[in-house]
């Protein structure tokens, strides 16, 4: 299965350089296993490497050991891993959902957001902040709800005659996210100082308040739209030549591209309601990944895309949490790892950044 | 169980918590450590070691009034607003700060302190996220929050309580109702018409040339409790503040206006704005009874904050309001009095 | 044996201009070439028989079957189109472009296999630009461009091929390249072709069968040398032109006054 969409064409000679390229692939492809177990190191807690190890073997054998035993399992098992794993999935549904919508824009600078989800859910986020203080959930189950309202209000707008050019579904995105952003303004204008601090924090993202029931409640849901995106990812490669030619040859514009378009905000909003928005990673990881590969082959982009965003996600979360003894909202880290990166992308590559 | 067979079985279950600290008390059993029941303002029972001796805050005002009960030296860690607090010793500033309600808390952070309890807000931002991953790893949580005076006095006899500082907080807390209950019965007595008429507002908060004005708050409450009659309960008696344009307040024309702000220099720009002719054809700023009032805790002058100085902060409107009904009850010896029996810590 | 039919084909843009072919065929290994100025309709009659228009009257009928008794997918296993070259956003490798030809004969979530990968190479061979396999799509010439889009056409293993415009753009060589491919994969393959030209020279050098098209109207149709002369011509681009016969063969040439 893994071999299936490395397979290069047959008619390419084996060389060296294909060799080279496969072993980068496959590293690449990887890299989230190190990240992940190196990360469970990571933190203010001071434990030794050893406890750690001990705290894994033992869940190793006992994964769902009722009342945990001591403080270094607590840290370990019950702060650390689900969120690892939490970053872990959210930067698979940033950089793929970034991939994929590129795909389908035609435009390898759209980001994850661009059909209106991050002002939706921003606004749901805003509403249950303001309006439904310490209800349990209400956060994450208003912005999930308005990040998909967004998405719908975006698409429906943009259809007319049965059709949704790609041209009709950017300009229909920029008019919700204006709305979405002026009810986001209207709401923090009535919100009393101490709650509109809420609103602005939750903004800015991060994976700070965590624990298994966050992660329980979105990773499959953030994992389904992965498999849907992943199943179609060769598809997109003829989405992306265009409307008229992708149903020229043979496919269902239509329905194929809102399967894409749903994957994509089913994944973002599931993340979003938990994190907040993080700006920058299903901008800057897909470009990234196509200049490593050489190739803006969907079958190869999208599944490296997954593998680096969720490296990218856990280190810059691993950043958040240990810098200092207070958290740093992880948003913000990759906003400022990010868009320098990128600067630099396009200086070196003198403006076509993504070959 | 209804709601009044409910409210019965906490009162009987603070009653029987209360005297069986008490009985214990008495006996001298407090010292072997065993956890005592408090409940909190959020009305949890939270399971507390009968002696905590590290304690992480959030809140620089419940901070405060734990440095006020002389437990500063328990405190092992603090949240990112307490830093900017004067009415707090720089030994407590200096501890680990590990977040806020807003931005949320690095649970490691606070487990790496092993502290036996942590007192923070509840009801908005990230807390109840807070509380639960808190209570997931095994620390307890005392949660507390002031919307007016009698919580003020409560949280101060939970943080007592807490610290072990029960007699302490209770001479405080008697000490402050005393001061209350007196100015709420002098206010009393004075007829509706010689009420004057107040604004109490902000025209710095969202520097957009609105004016914020505090109506159904703790703030704005106490204009009524000192003898003034708010002129924010003029058609936005149930809103908690309301922001209003220069129209809206001209038509108030209200006799005094109590401009609050937490820093000086936020205060003389306030009142320098308020310098122009529209200004000016108000009574309140006509009749020089204009007055600015520090809010918060970035001034050693302020006093309206949820803390034992929102003592004198009543009495300091009450003084602006009421002059002549509040002449026996002079503001800044009350001041001098409580800075020289509950603040001393800030001199050592 | 005939591929494509169309009879009393009626399309139009809402109000204004409106585009009719009422009787049209072309069978295997056949070349039809739709002549004609700019805005008379050609690209329009292509789109309408690749069903990216919709035609409100007429019948079209392909293999035999209505067009309208044809899925998406299974209308694009019989009918390869080669729109106008343009730059794709992404810079794919000339392997990857043609194939995607296949995509007609795979399923929602199926990847391409081994032997849509051969039949995509066999494709690049057939058009005989195995050589560019693993260029970059956006960085080869535009006669290049050209063969590569006909090849991923011949991947989908069509009966028909549509092509608009296929020699706009193209230098002298290239243009001549591609018509002569064009020309001979219908007579290798038996394929039934439709293309739009500008050129009524070209027209008469690689069609068995010429339209004449002029305001959305197919004004004559049949082998080039009863459709074309200097009246027909100058009728339908309303410009002066002479006849001339060279080795056999006509050519147009205009009446140009110096």
């Amino acid at each position: 299965m893994i071999s299936s969409f490395f397979s290069l064409p047959t008619h390419y000679a084996w060389s060296l350089a294909m060799m080279r390229k496969k072993i980068l692939l496959f590293s690449v492809i990887l890299l989230p296993l190190p990240i992940f177990l190196a990360s469970l190191f990571v933190g203010v807690y001071p434990i030794e490497p050893i406890a750690v190890l001990g705290v894994l073997a033992r869940r190793l054998t006992d994964p769902f050991g009722q009342v945990p035993s001591d403080i270094f399992d607590v840290v370990v098992f019950n702060i650390r891993m689900p969120r690892v794993l939490l970053a872990l999935v959210g930067g698979i549904a940033l950089s793929v959902a970034g991939a994929s919508l590129q795909g389908v824009f035609r435009n390898p600078l759209v980001d994850s957001y661009i059909l209106g989800v991050s002002a939706g859910a921003g606004f749901g986020a805003a509403l249950a902040i303001a309006y439904l203080p310490g209800v349990p959930g209400s956060v994450q189950l208003f912005s999930f709800a308005m990040g998909f309202t967004a998405f719908f209000t975006t698409y429906a707008v943009a259809k007319t005659k049965g059709e949704t050019p790609v041209i009709s579904l950017v300009l229909s995105g920029v008019i919700v996210t204006a709305l979405f952003s002026a009810m986001l303004s209207i709401i923090k204008f009535f919100t009393e100082a101490e709650r509109l601090a809420g609103v602005v924090y939750w903004m800015m993202g991060s994976l700070a308040v965590t624990g298994w029931a966050p992660l329980l409640q979105t990773a499959p849901l953030i994992l389904a739209g992965f498999a849907l995106v992943f199943l179609m990812r060769w598809r997109i490669n003829v989405l992306s030549m265009g409307e008229e030619e992708a149903r020229a040859l043979g496919i269902n514009v239509e329905r194929d591209r809102f399967l894409v378009l749903f994957a994509a905000t089913l994944m973002v909003s599931t993340f979003v309601s938990v994190a907040g928005i993080i700006g920058w990673i299903g901008l800057v990881v897909p470009h990234t990944v196509r200049m490593l590969l050489g190739n803006p082959d969907n079958r190869q982009v999208i599944p490296v895309s997954a593998s680096l965003g969720a490296a990218f996600l856990m280190i810059a979360d691993d950043l958040a949490r240990s810098v200092a003894s207070f958290e740093l909202p992880v948003g913000v880290i990759t906003t400022l790892v990010g868009a320098p990166f990128f600067l630099y992308l396009l200086r070196m590559r003198g403006g076509s950044t993504w070959r | 169980m209804d709601q009044k067979g409910k409210a019965l079985a906490l009162i009987i279950a603070t009653i029987i918590t209360i005297s069986s600290v008490g009985i214990l008390f008495a006996a001298g059993y407090l010292n072997n450590n065993s956890p005592i029941e408090i409940v909190d303002m959020a009305g949890r029972t939270v399971k507390v070691n009968a002696t905590v001796s590290r304690v992480v805050i959030l809140e620089s005002y419940w901070t405060e009034i734990a440095c006020v009960l002389g437990a500063q030296d328990n405190i092992v860690g603090i949240g990112s607003y307490v830093t900017s607090s004067v009415f707090i010793p720089d030994s407590v500033k200096n501890k680990t700060v590990v977040g806020n309600v807003f931005s949320g808390v690095n649970i490691e952070t606070v487990l790496s302190l092993q502290p036996d309890l942590v007192i923070m807000d509840y009801g908005y931002g990230k807390a109840s996220d807070i509380v639960a991953s808190l209570e997931s790893a095994g620390i307890p949580v005392v949660t507390l929050f002031a919307k007016n005076f009698g919580d003020i006095t409560n949280a101060t006899a939970i943080i007592g309580k807490v610290f072990g500082k029960t007699e302490r907080a209770q001479a405080l807390v008697n000490y402050m109702n005393a001061l209350h209950t007196q100015l709420l019965s002098n206010a009393s007595k004075i007829p509706v018409s010689e009420r004057p008429r107040v604004l109490i507002c902000n025209l710095d908060v969202w520097k957009d040339g609105l004016i914020y004005t505090y109506s159904n708050t703790s703030w704005g409450n106490v204009v009524v409790d000192v003898g003034g009659i708010n002129v924010a309960h003029e058609g936005f008696g149930d809103k908690s503040w309301v922001k209003v344009n220069m129209e809206q307040v001209l038509l108030w024309n209200p006799d005094i206006i109590v401009v609050v702000g937490r820093t000086q220099s936020v205060l003389e720009s306030q009142i320098s704005s308020m310098n122009d002719s529209t200004w000016l054809s108000l009574n309140a700023v006509r009749g020089g009874r204009v007055y600015p009032v520090l809010t918060g805790s970035y001034d050693l002058n302020s006093y309206l904050d949820w803390t034992p100085r929102m003592v004198v902060g009543e009495l300091e409107l009450a003084g602006y309001i009421q002059p002549a009904h509040f002449a026996s009850l002079n503001w800044t010896a009350t001041k001098e009095q409580l800075l020289t029996n509950y603040y001393g810590y800030l001199k050592g | 044996m005939e591929v494509i039919g169309i009879s009393g084909l009626r399309f139009s843009y809402g109000e204004g201009f409106s585009v009719r072919a009422d009787s049209l065929s072309v069978g295997e290994g056949e070349v039809l070439t739709l002549l004609g100025p700019n805005g008379s309709g050609k690209t329009t009659v292509l789109k309408c028989i690749n069903a990216l228009l919709k035609t409100s009257t007429g019948r079209i009928s392909i293999c035999g079957r209505d067009i309208s008794s044809y899925t998406r997918s299974t209308l694009s296993k019989v009918v390869g189109y080669v729109p106008q070259s343009h730059t794709p956003t992404f810079p794919f490798t000339v392997f990857d472009v043609v194939l995607m030809g296949r995509v007609s004969h795979l399923g929602l979530f199926q990847q391409p296999s081994r032997s849509d990968r051969l039949k995509a190479e066999e494709a690049l061979k057939t058009v005989g630009i195995s050589r560019l396999g693993d260029r970059i799509y956006t960085k080869i010439s535009g006669g290049e461009r050209q063969l590569v889009l006909i090849a991923r056409a011949i991947a989908q293993e069509p009966k028909l091929l549509l092509l608009d415009e296929p020699t706009a753009h193209l230098d002298f060589k290239n243009q001549i390249t591609t018509l002569s491919t064009i020309k001979r994969l219908s007579k290798e393959k038996g394929l039934a072709v439709m293309m739009s030209l500008h050129d009524p020279n070209h027209a008469l050098l690689y069609s068995d069968l010429i339209a004449l098209m002029r305001n959305g109207e197919i004004l004559i149709c049949g082998p080039p040398e009863d459709v074309v002369n200097d009246k027909t011509i100058e009728e339908i681009y309303n410009l002066p032109v002479d006849v001339v016969d060279h080795a056999g063969r006509q050519f147009i040439l205009p009446r140009v006054e110096n």
